[in-house]
């Protein structure tokens, strides 16, 4: 299977494909537009602020006792009937789930949506032990029909309007060719009907596990994730280890956070609550339970303990929604799985600066993401952390430290640090510039692309104020 | 050393913060109570909004709804349990021959998803803010008795609003102990994955009949 091939290197190239492309920039700008207004109304009746405050505190909490929870959740559920694996990369996540599959002699997986499994590329993988995973969450049924990865972690195929959906479905499932999207949704139901009852295996995400009780949290609209996690005989959760909360009292202001944060909504249809395989006399629900605990990176940031604030995410997207360069260039240019404002800080982590040392830089640094973040991540501070260890002399809590660093640069900065602390040096330097204003060349590049030529002023401001001084 | 231990030695290798720095979280921000009166309007306006329909009865007439649903909605063909007092009360009043009473239990597998159009169920409780019916699914009520059928008709008691899901899983104590699956539905289920359209009948049921039983005392 061929997935495009956007990559985090390639950042600046793919961001000017996607500038130049009105009709994406238009896809999401609606989008975005309506999500920002949709969140601020659906927070109408509560003290947003003191919501928050407990949100960052519940993860921040979870996330002191981690270590602890994380063998507390396991405890909880296995007497569940819940089994625990723990996969420390994505080959071993990967690896842990093909096993679980192939013991059962699974042919086909009937997947709910999990960024998680993006993450691991898990459909790659178990195609390559020769087994179907098929996609049941209508986004991540369109872009996987297309060939593509999400670009928003909420809403996967946000990039596509109507018509690109109907001309993909058409082409890839002979549906009928039409732009009303009930119709196509409805197709889809159709299509997809048959493939909850023969699939051998459902994986699913989680949102929530809780340490207390041994509950996975499962939050939808559609339907598919009740589906993936009742009808196959076996069904697998994966997520990362951070996602663990301590108790169930926990659960109900992060899910008030998460639905409104990410779509506005007071609730999601479904909260779907699992607490182990069938019991006792019950009829339906799987025979077996699996959690997969993926590190991948995960507590190498928890070492730090700035960075380990980007570990407190609950992956609702708000700061996506709100991101003037994510709005502007979509969420297939960053080329990782987590785009957007938390995917700059989280990508880094995960794949280390070298690929990634474009992405902390595509940010204005407008604060709004850290606005908005319901758990309260400083994503601002981060971003500028990660750029001074991106360009710094290569220390830092960070694989790739100093990779974005050129001599040249670093030279140009101790020169000028050198001249601000020598006053008569400065002064100097300043005569030679004026002197030499008219030499700046028509184009430097790549300034006067989009900018016109810097010329230093004739008269810098303290020769003004001291000729002001005497006159 | 297995990758659990690794994982966990490597995330305790990290420096305690001091004790100190923790201050104990203050949920009083989720302590929203709701006047009875206003728990139910809230209840039925927000299950409204969210497309659900939403039928007032009575503990003796509420069978007398449930024959009107189906009859309107022209199911011949309804899933339910033999156990729940709703279950028996529903089968002892629909005897008149003119659809198929269906033990969720003895259909399996593909049957489910072909022969039943619609499910009926109980709830053990009900959210007022959020407009949101909770089951604790059982053998006699399985799991998909709310999920396969394109209809869920689910029984709701007025006296069992909560004003919040917080104070639903403090009042019964969920902390001690959840059953295999327990779910809050709040509509039919929907999608807006396409253009953010809004559409309902994505892959659960089409529709959610609400059957609040309403309490004169």
């Amino acid at each position: 299977m061929s997935v495009k091939t956007f990559t985090p290197a390639a950042f600046h190239h793919q961001s000017a494909q996607a500038l130049s492309n009105p009709q994406l920039r238009h896809n999401f700008r609606g989008a975005m537009d309506g999500l920002m207004a949709k969140r601020l109304g659906s927070f109408d009746s509560w003290d947003i602020e003191a919501l928050r405050d407990l949100g960052q505190g519940i993860r921040q909490k979870a996330l002191r006792h981690l270590p602890d929870l994380l063998e507390q959740l396991e405890a909880s559920c296995q007497r569940n009937g819940i089994t625990v694996h723990w996969a420390e990369s994505a080959d071993d996540a990967g690896r842990v789930i093909t096993e679980l599959c192939k013991a059962r002699g699974a042919q086909s997986v009937i997947k709910g949506k999990s960024m998680v499994s993006e993450e691991v590329e898990l459909n790659a993988r178990l195609a390559e032990a020769g087994i179907e995973a098929l996609e049941s969450d209508l986004g991540e049924y369109i872009v996987q029909m297309a060939d593509e990865t999400p670009s928003h972690i909420i809403m996967p195929a946000i990039h596509k309007n109507t018509a690109d959906i109907s001309t993909l479905m058409h082409q890839r499932t002979g549906t009928r060719e039409t732009n009303d999207a009930e119709e196509l949704t409805h197709a889809a139901r159709a299509q997809l009907r048959d493939r909850f009852q023969t699939a051998d295996v459902g994986i699913s995400g989680v949102n929530f596990a809780v340490a207390e009780t041994g509950t996975l949290c499962l939050v939808e609209n559609e339907g598919n994730g009740r589906l993936t996690t009742t009808v196959p005989p076996v069904h697998i959760a994966i997520t990362g280890i951070e996602k663990v909360v301590a108790e169930f009292k926990d659960v109900p202001p992060l899910y008030a956070l998460l639905t409104r944060s990410a779509i506005g909504q007071n609730v999601t249809t479904y909260f779907n609550m699992i607490s182990g395989p069938w019991r006792g006399q019950e009829v339906d629900g799987p025979e077996e339970v699996h959690l997969v605990l993926v590190d991948n990176g995960r507590s190498r940031m928890y070492q730090d303990e700035e960075y380990a604030e980007t570990l407190q995410c609950i992956r609702c997207g708000a700061c996506m929604n709100h991101c003037p360069v994510y709005t502007r260039v979509g969420g297939h240019t960053y080329g990782t799985t987590y785009p957007g404002p938390i995917g700059k800080i989280l990508m880094p982590h995960l794949l280390g600066l070298n690929t990634t040392k474009n992405l902390p830089t595509a940010s204005s640094l407008c604060g709004a993401c850290g606005e908005v973040c319901p758990v309260r991540i400083p994503i601002p501070k981060l971003l500028v952390r990660l750029r001074n260890e991106a360009v710094g002399e290569g220390k830092g809590n960070i694989e790739g430290a100093g990779s974005a660093r050129r001599p040249m640069e670093a030279m140009g900065w101790k020169l000028f640090s050198w001249l601000a602390r020598h006053p008569r040096c400065w002064r100097i330097g300043v005569r030679v510039v004026q002197a030499c204003r008219s030499a700046v060349p028509k184009r430097v590049a790549p300034w006067t692309d989009n900018r016109v030529r810097p010329t230093p002023a004739a008269t810098s401001l303290k020769q003004q104020l001291a000729q002001r001084r005497r006159s | 050393m297995s990758a659990r231990d690794r994982i966990l030695s490597r995330l305790r290798e990290r420096a305690a913060p001091a004790p100190t720095q923790f201050t104990e979280l203050d949920y009083s921000v989720m302590h929203r109570p709701l006047d009875a009166a206003v728990r139910k309007t809230r209840f039925i306006e927000s299950l409204r909004a969210a497309r659900a329909e939403v039928i007032e009865t009575t503990e003796a007439t509420w069978t007398d709804a449930l024959a009107k649903v189906l009859d309107s909605r022209e199911i011949t063909a309804l899933g339910l349990g033999e156990i729940h007092p709703w279950a028996q009360a529903a089968r002892r009043d629909l005897q008149d021959g003119r659809r198929r009473l269906v033990s969720f239990a003895s259909v399996k597998g593909r049957e489910a998803f072909e022969r039943l159009e619609a499910g009926l169920t109980s709830s053990c409780g009900a959210i007022a803010e959020t407009g949101s019916v909770c089951l604790w699914p059982d053998a006699d009520e399985p799991r998909s008795l709310s999920l396969i059928p394109p209809v869920h008709i689910v029984v709701v008691d007025e006296r069992h609003i909560y004003s919040s899901f917080f104070e639903l899983q403090s009042a019964q104590s969920w902390h001690k102990g959840l059953p295999s699956n327990a779910l809050l539905i709040s509509g039919p289920s929907k999608t807006a994955d396409i253009e953010q359209t809004l559409v309902f009948g994505a892959h659960g049921p089409k529709a959610l009949v609400v059957l609040l039983i309403t309490r004169s005392d």
